[in-house]
């Protein structure tokens, strides 16, 4: 059962700058390419504790902080070890200046 | 005298000018009589027993790790050790099995606690640095820092920074290893005859190992005093007066004693022969120890089935430390794991084949109760043993006298031979250079 | 009102008589009187001392393993005619003992054990500790073993292990 929820004011995500939120109860991080938001689960599937916004963002490929997995933040693909999984890929809507997320 | 070249190893490292450091053990000098004397200083001397590590454990030899069966899964591990050195023995997601040394590449804390399991990748307990399962650095915490401060410094390489793989090569089901680049191919390091008898213990290629379990004692003694025993058939009939009782090993059977490339491996080969069985010779009858009104209930536990067809028990000894077992159906590898200069491990993995019936599963279960810590013939080895240690320690300039059968290493056809132990001590002398 | 249905069996006595058993049973290994430690088996008793580490893994190799009461008196004549060891001194301290399955017949229970070893020449030291794993029959007014485990927890053994646990 997906719902759509508000994660944060547009002008609070920054270009460049992984924003986390929490929506309804999950851990989601935010990634603003010019007008364009994308949302993906936060916690790294390596060792689930670990949020991947903490760690380092270069282009479209944001880089685990622990033992530095990298994933897609457009498609949530994992592109190196030692994770395996992938990280899910939330869909976004931009409604009155609010980043809307469904989960 | 070995004729082999291809084991040189290197000398200490040399001292300078200023300061000459010089251990103990350089100062030392082997008795006169040297082919057939032993002096006591080997086994409580530290320092020597540091160099013994680093000759015949980290050098140019092939040590046992495992059995491949004990890692059937990709990412199956489990612990062993090489020496002193603990090391894990891991099937990588590609099919090979990967020996990597379990010492983290960051500090040097032990990084896998567990002695078996199956895991993706190894991360360290204390700062979480993560191997895969090759040995490869992949990530660890911080490595950019965090909010701009710390992180490792930019010409930081992770391919630097791997744990230590060794060499591996697996025969018969059996994982080896190595330290060393230098070490020959494991068939040259064992030898023709030795590669032979590997490969007729595992079931010459068309069996595959089944594990049947461990036993593990701690012997207080140094780690050649087993050796040794394990190269001395003469104690075998008047130590073990169970062998004796039951016709297990007798002096009268065909036995020959081959020590192999110059004495670094030795071959123990005893056919059993159910006519021989129950009768004496003039040798038997001279044993003070006979016990022939003793008779077992269940005489399944000595009563062995020919099944390498040979007629034939054939226990060797592979340097540095692995003892290939075949005592009637019970077949083992015992390992050899120095502690200190006055300890060592010795595990015995106990194991049969995948397409054993039912009969003979419970022959080596039954017959397991003859070795082992527990073990009808095995204690008094341990007790013997146990005692020799802390006399050798009183009376480190005391000389052992290694004569029985001659004084040279050359194969005989006797039980009554140290040719055997004089063969290890020629092959010892050279490469220790004492 | 509740009817209140007793136990089929008394659990705290059977604990009571086990813990006597148990009591028992060490002082004959203590005693080093092995006729009467055989005397605590059934005839079709199964008796086995195996580590932890085989345990688990479920491996069937043990350290000690007698099958039958011919068996028992197999390992004791070993240990009195053909084995060579240094003398020592044993204790046994059972405890812990607990009811798994309190029956009429086929009792579980189970107890943690202690051995302190004195060799010829030294002070006491801990030998093993485990735990025994046992199926109990009734013998007429007495209880017998039909099966004793021991699962030890040591990672290795001290030197040897001469005489049954």
């Amino acid at each position: 059962m997906t719902a759509w929820h508000c994660a944060s004011a547009l002008e609070n995500v920054w270009e460049g700058a992984p924003l986390a939120v929490m929506v309804d109860g999950q851990a989601v991080a935010l990634y603003r390419f010019g007008d364009q938001v994308h949302a993906v689960g936060d916690l790294c599937p390596h060792q689930k504790d670990v949020k991947l916004s903490d760690g380092y963002l270069d282009g479209e490929t944001i880089e685990c902080p622990m033992h530095q997995s990298c994933f897609s933040v457009k498609t949530g693909k994992v592109q190196s070890p030692p994770a395996r999984e992938d990280i899910p890929v939330f869909k976004v809507r931009i409604e009155d200046g609010n980043v809307m997320v469904e989960v | 005298m070995t004729t082999d070249t291809l084991l040189d190893i290197p000398p200490p490292a040399p001292a300078t000018d200023t300061i000459k450091p010089v251990s103990t053990w350089q100062l030392r000098r082997w008795p006169e009589t040297r082919d057939t004397s032993i002096p006591a200083w080997i086994y409580s001397d530290p320092s020597l027993f540091a160099r013994e590590m680093e000759v015949f454990y980290d050098g140019p030899g092939w040590s046992f790790v495992g059995l491949e069966c004990e890692v059937d899964l990709p990412g199956a591990f489990k612990r062993s050790w090489i020496g002193q050195r603990p090391v894990i023995m891991v099937h990588g997601e590609d099919g090979a099995i990967n020996v990597l040394e379990n010492r983290c590449a960051h500090r040097g804390s032990m990084l896998c606690w567990e002695n078996k399991g199956v895991v993706k990748d190894f991360t360290c307990p204390y700062h979480h640095w993560n191997y895969d399962l090759q040995g490869n650095l992949l990530g660890l915490p911080f490595f950019r820092g965090a909010m701009g401060k710390g992180g490792m410094p930019r010409d930081f390489q992770k391919s630097e920074h791997g744990l230590r793989k060794l060499r591996v090569a697996t025969l018969g089901g059996i994982v080896w290893a190595t330290f060393s680049d230098q070490a020959p191919s494991l068939e040259d390091y064992l030898g023709e005859e030795i590669h032979g008898l590997v490969w007729r213990a595992t079931g010459s290629g068309k069996k595959k190992l089944r594990l049947l379990g461990y036993n593990r004692q701690l012997l207080p003694c140094n780690w050649k005093l087993y050796l040794e025993n394990s190269r001395d058939p003469y104690h075998a009939t008047l130590l073990h007066s169970f062998f004796l009782t039951f016709g297990l090993l007798r002096t009268d059977t065909a036995f020959k004693a081959v020590p192999t490339i110059g004495g670094r491996h030795a071959i123990m080969a005893s056919t059993y022969s159910a006519a021989t069985a129950g009768q004496q010779n003039e040798v038997t009858k001279q044993l003070a120890s006979l016990k022939t009104d003793f008779t077992l209930e269940d005489m399944e536990v000595v009563k062995p089935v020919d099944e390498m067809g040979d007629s034939s028990m054939i226990n060797f000894s592979v340097l540095p430390s692995v003892f290939f077992q075949q005592h009637g159906n019970s077949l083992a590898l015992r390992h050899l794991i120095p502690k200190s200069v006055s300890e060592t491990e010795l595990s015995w993995t106990h194991y049969g084949f995948v397409n054993d019936d039912e009969d003979m599963n419970r022959r080596r279960l039954k017959q397991a109760n003859l070795m082992g810590p527990a073990g009808y013939v095995a204690i008094d080895d341990s007790e013997v043993l146990a005692k020799m240690q802390p006399v050798a320690e009183s009376a480190p300039e005391s000389v052992q006298v290694v004569t029985m059968g001659g004084t040279g290493h050359v194969p005989q056809d006797t039980m009554l031979t140290e040719t055997l132990i004089r063969g290890f001590y020629s092959y010892y002398r050279e490469k220790m250079g004492l | 009102m509740d009817m209140i249905h007793p136990p089929p069996v008394d659990a705290s006595a059977l604990r009571a008589r086990m813990r006597d058993l148990n009591d028992d049973y060490a002082a004959a290994l203590d005693d080093l009187d092995f006729a009467g430690w055989a005397g605590f088996f059934t005839d079709d008793c199964h008796y086995r001392v195996v580590s932890l580490e085989n345990f688990k893994e479920g491996l069937p190799l043990s350290t000690m393993e007698c099958h039958g009461a011919g068996s028992l008196r197999d390992r004791i004549a070993a240990i009195k005619t053909t084995a060579v060891f240094e003398p020592r001194t044993l204790r046994h301290i059972v405890g812990g003992v607990r009811i798994v399955q309190p029956a009429d017949d086929d009792i579980r229970a189970q107890a943690s054990f202690a051995i302190f070893e004195s060799l010829s020449d030294r002070e006491p030291h801990l030998f093993m500790t485990g735990r025994y794993l046992d199926r109990v029959v009734r013998a007429g007014d007495t209880l017998k073993l039909q099966e004793r485990i021991c699962v030890f927890d040591n990672y290795r053994v001290r030197t040897s292990l001469v005489f049954p646990v």
